[in-house]
Formats: C-alpha cells, structure tokens, sequence
C-alpha cells in the first residue's frame, strides 16, 4: 500500500534526494527552500510564465504545477545544474555571447526550455527557427523581445551539431 | 496540509480515495494545481500518473484506446496514433505550451471537464467512450457544464476509446485564442465528414466550443452545412457577442477547409 511515509528519491543537479515529509509541497517552493535553487523564479503559479521551469528525465516541466512526489525516480535539472551538461553549457554561454538576459527574471525558464530543445536535436534533425519560437512561447520574456534568445538558441544548436558530427 | 499518495494499480487508487477526506486524483496537475504555490490547498492527492493501465496506448478491432495518462505531446509524438487519429494531435497542439504539454494528460482534460478544452472537443466529436474504474460512459454525456462532470465520487477516468467506425471519418479542428501560450480558446470549431470528405456523416457533423456552457454539437440535417446549422442553433444562445459568433464562423469555415470540399461551401 503506498502512503505518506513511503519515500520520494530522485536526483537533483546530480545530487540525491530523499524526501520523507510533505510530498505535496510545491516543487517549486521544495526546490527554493531546501534545494538551494534560487533560479527557480515563482512568477503566476499557474503555468503561464514559465519562469519556474525545469527539466525532469529531460522534459521541460512548470515547477509550481508539480508536487515533490510526482518527480519520485526522476532526474531533476535547474539552472544550478545546467553547467555541468554539455547542452546546458553550450546555451549558457550562447545567451552570454549574444546578451540574451536582459533583467534576468525569464532567463533560467529559457535556458531550461532551450536545453530540452538543444538535447532533443542531437538525436534528429536541427529545429527551424518557427519551431524555436513556437517553443519559447512557452516562456514569458517582457524585455528582450525574444530576438536575442533566438540567435543565442540558434548558436547553440549549430555548435552542439557540429560537435556531434565530429 | 495536503498529503500524497502514489498509487500503483487502479484498485489501490480507487480503495485509497474511499478511506480519505479531502481525496483527489492527481496525473499531471496542469489544472488541478493552478495557483497552489501562492494558495496550498487542503487536499489528499492520490497520484496516478504512473499507473501502467493508464499509460497504455493499444489500436484493437474495436478503435483506439488511449491511456488516461498519455500526455498531449505523447499523443502529438506518437506515430501510430498521429497516423490513426490525426485530429487528435491537432487539438493538441492547440493546448496552451510544450512544457504544460509534456505533463498535461487526456484524461485530466476529460476530469477537469473545461468546456472550452480543444481535446474535450474533438472526442465529443468523435463520440469517444471513457473507460472508468466503474464502468463505459460516452463522453458526451460525461461534461455536465463547465468544469462539471457527471463522474461519480471516487470514479476513476482509466482511458478513451475512439471507434474503428469513427477513426475512417475526416475530422476538421480550428480554434481561436487571445494568448497562443496559456491562453484559453475563445472559440474552436470541429467537423466531421466521410472518408471522402465529401458529405456529412448521419449525427453529429460539427462542434463549437466558447459560446455555450457545453459544447454545442451540430446535428447534420439535409442539405444544411455547419455554418447554417450554428445559425439555426444561435437563437436558442443567450448572452454571445456578435463578435464571438462571427469568430464561430470562421473557425468551422477553417475547420472545414482542412478536409475541405464543396460540403463546406457558403450558400
């Protein structure tokens, strides 16, 4: 009979996790306050902003509209993470290079939506740029106006192909 | 204080909210938990997104069957179904945004019983039956009204089925929305036809969503095409601008040129 106390294991950043107690809490606010992801930003908490986002098994995920349980035998990625995946570190240094951040807010939710998309193609065919728009959509950015995250994508996705291809 | 519960087989699932309180079906939470991170809920949520009998997808001599807890991008992904029930994938791509939709499952669209749900729709439209813990029931008469079902307490949403009848016709879906990423349609229109695409099914040829509590499902009448039929049902429709009705129109011409043939054309 599964209840309460049974367990929820999952990798964060590479890290194990064990949580005993309160499996309904937010992941959102689970991952702020005893994950120590303070790029998890809480934005609408209902799914529009997309500042939240973060990958489980690879998947881009709102954080707020999922509960610690759910990601039971997962492996949770934030931003804090990101650099230690080849993808993730790719786009990270994409968006620098083409000053892809303006106050930052958005920044992390497009990173993580943006890694899904640069693993995804390594195993297929490089998204055109319609399709990298279509999936930024699903993060609100009110500074940038999207064109600079676009080409730091962009960027990323050529680099990580031609790596692939060597 | 809410409590969670992961539940590994319908029965346990079923048995577990008949010993709780506050007890509800959690699978991918895209609606349920809307607004929790700044308003925590009293609830008990019993987890059943992992439940193998809802993640199954199986095409049979009786139609499809999809798993209560097939996400939308699994169901816009996966090939077989893209290539049986391609309208299905449609309506889909329609829901709010690749991230909800990795999480978003079919038969949480179908529970939370949204009116205005472009997949609740398109299987109104299909005349999908849902598989429950207790029993078969056609979809049509499960949405009862916006956000309100006729499921009993504690009945469990197990899986769809699409008949073999109803995978041969030619199914239409266009919808119109203010924000493409979040938002909710403002209307979106649905129609059927043949495997020709060139007459009208007997029943149901088209459903509009947005201007009724529940979808209003057009019943093919001689020599009358959807648009005529939306107008000859627009009397009995109170309190819909003009604007949204002009949007209806234009949302089943679209619809209808997606299978398009004379059957759609304007008199």
């Amino acid at each position: 009979m599964s209840t309460e106390h049974v367990v929820a294991e999952f990798m964060l950043n590479g890290r194990p996790i064990v949580v005993s107690e309160n499996q309904a809490e937010p992941l959102s606010t689970f991952l702020r306050r005893a994950g120590g992801c303070s790029s998890i930003h809480v934005g609408c908490a209902e799914g529009v902003c997309g500042a939240c986002t973060v990958l489980i098994d690879g998947a881009s995920v709102r954080s707020c509209l999922s509960v610690v349980g759910q990601v039971h035998g997962s492996v949770v990625t934030t931003a804090e993470g990101a650099g230690a995946i080849p993808a993730g570190k790719c786009l990270q240094e994409a968006l620098i290079e083409n000053h892809a951040a303006q106050c930052g807010y958005c920044t992390c939710g497009v990173l993580m939506v943006g890694m899904e998309l640069v693993a995804e193609s390594t195993q297929g065919e490089l998204p055109g740029e319609s399709e990298i728009r279509r999936r930024l959509s699903s993060v609100v950015c009110r500074c940038t106006g999207y064109e600079a995250i676009v080409a730091a994508i962009i960027q990323a996705l050529k680099i990580t192909h031609e790596m692939d291809g060597k | 204080m809410s409590n969670y519960f992961r539940a590994t087989s319908v029965q346990e699932a079923v048995s577990l909210y008949g010993t709780m309180r506050n007890a509800v079906y959690l699978a991918g939470g895209q609606s349920l938990l809307s607004g929790f991170a700044y308003r925590p809920p009293v609830a008990d949520f019993i987890d059943v997104r992992t439940i193998p009998q809802l993640r199954q997808i199986e095409l049979g001599l009786d139609g499809l069957q999809i798993g209560a807890a097939i996400t939308l991008n699994e169901i816009m992904t996966n090939r077989k179904l893209r290539e049986v029930c391609p309208v299905l994938a449609d309506a889909s791509a329609y829901v709010a945004n690749h991230s909800v939709r990795n999480r978003s499952t079919i038969g949480g669209h179908v529970a939370f019983a949204d009116s205005r749900s472009e997949v609740n729709l398109v299987l109104m439209i299909s005349d999908a039956r849902l598989l429950t813990s207790e029993r078969e029931v056609s979809i049509r008469s499960t949405i009862a009204g916006q956000r309100r079902s006729n499921l009993h307490p504690g009945e469990l949403i197990t899986g769809l089925r699409i008949s073999s009848e109803s995978l041969r016709m030619r199914f239409g879906v266009h919808e119109f929305t203010l924000r493409p990423s979040g938002g909710r349609a403002l209307v979106t229109a649905a129609v059927k036809s043949d495997a020709s695409g060139a007459r009208p099914p007997t029943g149901v040829i088209a459903a509009v969503s947005g201007l009724t509590p529940v979808p209003l499902l057009l019943e093919s009448t001689l020599g009358r095409n959807p648009i005529e039929l939306l107008q000859n049902a627009l009397p009995g429709v109170t309190q819909v601008s003009g604007h949204h009705v002009q949007l209806a129109i234009e949302a089943l011409r679209r619809a209808g040129n997606r299978i398009g043939t004379a059957f759609w054309a304007d008199r």
